[in-house]
């Protein structure tokens, strides 16, 4: 079969070196994830071990083990994990990384927390997909561990945004070049199945405004109700759960609000 | 002057959804494919149910209110039709029969305000279903612009015939689009032939809707272990239009279909 053009168009992990230039320097939930992580204890009061589950290039995970933590990460894109060791092994961190698909991973440990940060559960596209990877991280935590879940929260003006507009979603300085890299994204939604594909295309634009490099990729985000995730945790097995609409433990009451789940194994 | 009334009085109910027909012959068809006994929960005043006797299935009728049900018994006694006919609470009710068919029409599962009032009423739904037999719930999939303009603020007016002359009911609601819950604030308005108002009624109701996800992760936490879900027609207002064989679309009235194997 004949490849379609869009088929030959890659995922965004198959450039980590171009993602971290983009999206490495979010600063938003570092301090939250830091908190979640300092709180987690193990039996017997000592500092319990964190699993950062989709930790790709190790945005959030560095900066964990940068704070002392003692923290290991799993993500399924192969580029982008090598760049997590490359960098972690460049600051000497002690962690393990490893290529793994959270809806099926095997690891030695078991966690006090497993965290799930920016989306990264938004790449389970089923409901299959969800509870596969509910019921994996579980296995994966300690009796009293907790797995934090940080999504977007789908609303109706975006679902009625038109399909196929560019949205200019982040734009960065690069620096030394004078060049700017702008990330814009053209969203195709199926609000029944609750997925949004994304063709995306990162340009580098130089002093001139002129684009001088255009890289493609695309890849599918899964929105998740609220409602939803509470089912979701209980049918993987979760004895109990809370939802939250920030960073502060705020209830979640808009949809302009993000979503962050707690569920406990037990 | 404004009189605050009640959606379930059977007079007010049988004006204002007059013209509700569309779901009733696909309904009656699913009834009659049973091969069995039928029970429809929330049969109200025998929108459904009553056609479905009149095509000679063998159905029973559960309701929470007592007004409706004393309606529907009338209707059955002047047609001489016989069906079991129960008040009872589609969260927990308690039957004697078992059934092929049970079937939530009309959105009726979205009277169902939490979760656990959701998953109480398709847990009851199994514990009165046959070996093999099947749950049916109509309900409407949200769609985002039907939300954005109901939850505007301004009322949204649709008109039907009552009797020489019309009947406009306005409709806004007050949501909470995180719970799922809409407060719907109603208005009617009844004009006589010659366009005078002759009397206003106002009443309001609440309602959950659901997602098709989530409705699939409802049946499976109550423990149904098979189901499936189709459109079943696009709007309660316009002719049934061919949608078999399509996937389901925002908007569309989906058919949730269970089995209890």
């Amino acid at each position: 079969m004949t490849p379609s053009p869009a088929d030959t168009v890659g995922s965004p992990y198959d450039q980590p070196e171009l993602y971290d230039l983009m999206l490495d320097s979010l600063e938003f939930d570092q301090a939250f994830w830091r908190r979640v992580a300092r709180e987690a204890t193990s039996p017997g009061g000592a500092a319990g071990a964190v699993l950062d589950v989709g930790c790709g290039t190790g945005r959030v995970l560095l900066r964990l083990l940068e704070a002392g933590i003692d923290a290991d990460g799993i993500d399924a894109s192969a580029p982008m994990l090598e760049r997590a060791r490359a960098r972690a092994a460049a600051a000497g961190y002690a962690t393990r990384l490893e290529v793994a698909d959270m809806r099926d991973f095997t690891l030695p440990r078991r966690y006090a927390r497993a965290i799930c940060t920016f989306n990264a559960f938004a790449h389970c596209e089923t409901p299959d997909d969800q509870l596969r990877a509910l019921r994996c991280i579980h296995h994966h935590l300690e009796p009293a561990g907790a797995l934090v879940v940080f999504m977007s929260y789908p609303s109706p003006s975006y679902w009625s945004e038109p399909d196929g507009d560019p949205v200019l979603e982040r734009e960065i300085e690069l620096p030394g070049s004078g060049h700017r890299l702008q990330m814009w994204d053209k969203r195709f939604k199926n609000p029944v199945a609750q997925y949004q594909r994304s063709e995306m295309e990162i340009r580098e634009i130089d002093a001139n405004g002129v684009a001088v490099a255009t890289h493609r990729s695309q890849a599918i985000q899964r929105w998740v109700y609220r409602w939803e995730m509470e089912l979701l945790l209980r049918a993987a097995g979760y004895a109990r759960w809370e939802i939250h609409g920030g960073f502060d433990g705020e209830p979640l009451e808009r949809p302009d609000q993000p979503m962050i789940a707690w569920g406990w194994r037990s | 002057v404004s009189e605050t009334t009640d959606l379930f009085e059977p007079r007010i109910y049988d004006a204002v959804y007059a013209d509700i027909v569309v779901d009733i012959p696909l309904l009656v068809a699913l009834m009659k494919s049973a091969g069995g006994r039928v029970l429809e929960v929330c049969c109200g005043n025998g929108r459904v149910l009553v056609p479905a006797l009149e095509a000679g299935v063998p159905a029973d009728g559960l309701d929470l209110s007592a007004a409706m049900l004393d309606d529907l018994k009338a209707k059955l006694a002047a047609r001489g039709f016989t069906a079991g006919v129960f008040e009872g609470d589609m969260r927990d009710f308690s039957l004697r029969d078992r059934y092929a068919l049970i079937v939530i029409p009309f959105n009726s599962f979205f009277h169902n305000l939490t979760q656990a009032d959701q998953i109480g009423t398709l847990s009851c739904c199994r514990r009165h279903l046959a070996r093999g037999g099947r749950l049916a719930i109509v309900a409407f999939h949200p769609s985002a612009p039907m939300l954005i303009k109901y939850g505007s603020g301004d009322p949204v007016p649709t008109e039907t015939a009552y009797g020489e002359g019309k009947l406009v009911c306005w409709d806004s609601a007050a949501q909470d689009r995180v719970e799922q819950v809409q407060t719907v604030n109603r208005k009617l308005q009844y004009f006589d032939s010659a366009g005078r108002l002759e009397r206003e009624e106002t009443m309001s109701f609440r309602m959950r809707w659901a997602y098709k996800p989530e409705m699939e992760l409802l049946l499976r936490v109550a423990g149904f272990a098979r189901w499936e879900v189709r459109a079943f027609f696009t709007s309660y207002r316009e002719p049934a239009s061919a949608v078999s064989g399509r996937a389901p679309i925002e908007g569309d009235h989906l058919l949730y279909t269970a089995w209890n194997e």
